[in-house]
């Protein structure tokens, strides 16, 4: 209720606004000589032409700060700088932002050449200057004041200005001064964006906010975020097209410290919230799962045969008695009534679909003889396909070893490592992009996160094996901030930074190969990145580009620890993409990361 | 003083004529690339492009003091040469840019994000592609990129670009003469 009748008071304003602004541009033509006043505080300023507006902003000339608000102002032929006591505002002509302390703002309306005087949008100075403007009628003008005026002036400029009879009936007159504008110091939502993506993302750019909490509400279906400790104006709904998750996003003003989001959904579905390290916050979707079903081929194999917004991550976890494979869709959301049923397709007797917890949705098999899932394809049509093996975990992994590793039959998968040999050692491995960053993708929809996240943890497997105290980054789909990772590397006192990642080039499919970069002028960081790359090289057998010094990568930069990015391959190039996203070629890509690691550490230990 | 300044332009346009030949002719030599010719008697001025493997920026060369929007207009154009490689992603606008001092603002659309391949080697050549072409734009030194008129922490999820950058010399492809 209390929003109702927020919304309508501001409605009501901003209607009698602009109509009061429409009735004066006809008593007052902009060009006329006797146009608007304009005051700062109660001094009035000489205006040499008259107040121009330019797409509902009042445009000032730069005189103003000089004489007016103690502002000294240069002008040469690039820009032009007003320097105030706290702040130096740069703008040039007819470029719409403003420089503040080497930060760029936009502008509604760029300065112009008015008759021979540069004007600028009052508003954007009056809000970096922490003035209201203020449109008053007594002088028929604007006045620029401080935003808390200590006594509340009262006028019923209505009954004054278009007699009684104008008054709305509904509506009693009230007494207020028109503020056009208010300082946005307390704009502390600044942006809602909705930023889509498989997860179909929305972010809210926050000032700050000092804590949220959210309800999953139905009739109809929408999430509800209320923001606490956010001040400021909520901003214009934001209409999404052609989701199958979000409709809009809107905002209002629940009460004094509380700001409401409502992403109205189509279904109601499960959601995350991130808040980012810079700020703000992100809400995360779940994937959708619409259909689901089994399926035999002609050889009497069987497969689960499914239709979700992407690929989500499967946990599997396997039950006796009776004999259950259980496969957790992660941040999954149920998009149809759940099911249980009698199948009898040849080892499966059961399946079951629930969602399990709000973000989890479970499938079960009841099945009379071990099976265990292979790799998640995805099909040009836009569905998924998990093939089903008939026999036990293991036997199921010693299968896909078997087919995908065959091209590298020489190096051995699961290497026997002396103990210990890195002991003493930590190192920091980091799989790059994750959560909602997926960084580059495939032709085949193959996503960098995913494939950085498997070879790192098999890296973090095998330097373990080896005694190496191993820190990860990230170990599951996360997002962390490329500026937080270095952070991580130095807390945790590591001696070597390794960074997973799969290349792109901007002509998509041209370039192949594996390249490493490493932290500029640093000859440690450069020794690590040869042998590693030379490693790597050896065992993945993809062309050999460079090793290469950046002093421009957020990872490298924040942290002195000699570190290195491994692009292992290019997954934009339709060949590397197969190879990059099979597991057999994953561990070895990791294989290759660990030995030039370890013949690093070795050649090199005191 | 006339006849000093007059030196001074000589050994200028010597010098121009040199680097360009140089350029010119590496490329005839090493890999058959021909930059679009100009007079090099006339103002010229370089538009970068990415090399096919993405290992290195190109020069394109084109008649004119090269104002900024010439120089982004030429970039968003995309490269003449059909062996040389886009660094712009599609869809890209250009919202504009201001100058402080000898650092450049340039301000584009969400496209430069959101439609990015992605990849260091695709971020490198978009970042530094944008970078060398206005580094040397009438007193330009150092450029920031912003999208959708704010600062931007990174493009693809490698680079740092909360601070202007300068000119990568290394990546360039005429920087061996």
């Amino acid at each position: 209720m209390v929003m109702i009748t927020i919304g309508g008071k501001t409605m009501k304003r901003v209607a009698l606004i602009l109509f009061f602004l429409f009735i004066l541009s006809i008593l007052y033509p902009i060009n006329s000589e006797a146009a608007l006043k304009l005051f700062v505080g109660n001094d009035e300023v000489e205006l040499k032409n008259s107040l121009v507006m330019i797409n509902g902003n009042f445009m000032i000339p730069m005189d103003v700060f000089e004489d007016y608000l103690g502002a000294d102002v240069k002008i040469t032929p690039e820009h032009f700088e007003m320097v105030f006591a706290d702040q130096t505002i740069l703008m040039q002509l007819g470029v719409e932002s403003a420089q503040i302390d080497g930060k760029t703002y936009q502008l509604d309306v760029a300065p112009q050449l008015v008759e021979g005087e540069i004007v600028v949008p009052i508003r954007f100075i009056a809000n970096r200057l922490g003035l209201s403007l203020v449109f008053d009628q007594d002088i028929m003008g604007l006045r620029l004041e401080t935003s808390k005026p200590s006594a509340r002036r009262e006028r019923s400029f209505t009954s004054n200005l278009f007699g009684q009879q104008d008054v709305q009936p509904d509506q009693p007159a009230e007494t207020e001064t028109i503020v056009l504008h208010h300082p946005d110091e307390e704009q502390d939502l600044k942006e809602i964006i909705f930023m889509g993506g498989p997860r179909s993302r929305v972010f809210l750019d926050l000032k700050s906010y000092t804590g949220y909490q959210t309800h999953l509400l139905t009739e109809p279906d929408r999430l509800v975020i209320d923001l606490y400790g956010v001040g400021g104006d909520p901003l214009p709904p934001v209409e999404v097209r052609d989701n199958p998750v979000v409709r809009s996003i809107r905002s209002s003003r629940f009460d004094e410290y509380t700001m409401r989001i409502v992403c109205d959904l189509h279904d109601s579905t499960g959601y995350r919230v991130n808040p980012w390290p810079q700020g703000g916050l992100e809400i995360e979707f779940n994937f959708q799962l619409t259909a689901i079903e089994l399926e035999a081929n002609d050889d009497d194999q069987f497969a689960l045969r499914f239709q979700a917004s992407a690929a989500p991550v499967i946990e599997t976890i396997y039950l006796e008695d009776p004999l259950r494979l259980v496969l957790d869709l992660q941040e999954t959301t149920l998009m149809m009534r759940s099911f249980d049923r009698a199948v009898n397709q040849g080892p499966v007797s059961r399946l079951r679909v629930s969602q399990h917890t709000p973000s989890v949705t479970r499938v079960v098999l009841q099945v009379t003889e071990p099976m265990a899932p292979l790799q998640l394809e995805q099909l040009e049509s836009g569905g998924f396909v998990l093939p089903l093996f008939r026999g036990t975990a293991s036997q199921a992994h010693a299968y896909l070893a078997q087919t995908q590793g065959t091209q590298h039959e020489i190096i051995d998968l699961d290497p026997v490592l002396p103990d210990g040999e890195l002991s003493g050692l930590t190192v920091v491995v980091d799989a790059g992009h994750g959560g909602s960053d997926p960084g580059t993708i495939g032709h085949h929809g193959t996503f960098e996160k995913d494939v950085n996240l498997a070879i790192s943890l098999y890296l973090g497997e095998y330097l373990s094996q080896a005694g190496a105290r191993v820190i990860y980054t990230r170990d599951s789909d996360a997002y962390v901030s490329i500026f937080e990772r270095p952070a991580i590397a130095t807390q945790a006192g590591a001696d070597l930074f390794i960074s997973v990642h799969a290349n792109s080039s901007i002509n998509r499919g041209t370039a192949r190969g594996t390249e490493t970069l490493y932290r500029a002028k640093d000859p440690v960081s450069e020794l690590l990145a040869r042998t590693v790359q030379d490693e790597v090289v050896a065992a993945v057998t993809l062309a050999n580009r460079r090793i290469w010094g950046r002093d421009d990568l957020a990872v490298f930069n924040n942290s002195k620890i000699p570190a290195i990015m491994v692009e292992v391959g290019f997954l934009d190039h339709p060949d590397e993409e197969l190879l990059l996203r099979a597991p057999g070629f994953q561990k070895v890509a990791a294989q290759g990361i660990f030995n030039g690691i370890r013949r690093f550490y070795l050649e090199n230990k005191r | 003083m006339r006849w000093k300044r007059s030196i001074a332009i000589a050994v200028v346009v010597l010098l121009l004529l040199l680097v360009a030949r140089a350029v010119l002719h590496r490329h005839r030599e090493d890999s058959e690339i021909l930059p679009v010719s100009v007079d090099v008697t006339e103002p010229f001025y370089a538009v970068y492009f990415g090399s096919a493997d993405g290992t290195q920026l190109i020069p394109e060369f084109h008649q004119g003091v090269g104002t900024v929007e010439e120089r982004v207009a030429r970039l968003m154009e995309g490269p003449r040469l059909a062996e040389l490689s886009a660094v712009f992603p599609e869809d890209v606008e250009f919202l504009g840019y201001s100058q402080r001092d000898d650092v450049l603002f340039l301000n584009f659309s969400h496209h430069l994000v959101t439609r990015h391949p992605g990849g260091s080697t695709g971020e490198i050549m978009t970042v530094y592609g944008i970078v060398n072409t206005l580094v040397g734009a009438w007193g330009v030194r150092q450029v920031q990129i912003l999208v959708e008129g704010r600062q931007i922490l990174t493009l693809a999820g490698h680079l740092d670009l909360t601070e202007p950058l300068e000119k990568d010399y290394e990546l360039l492809g005429s920087s061996h003469i």
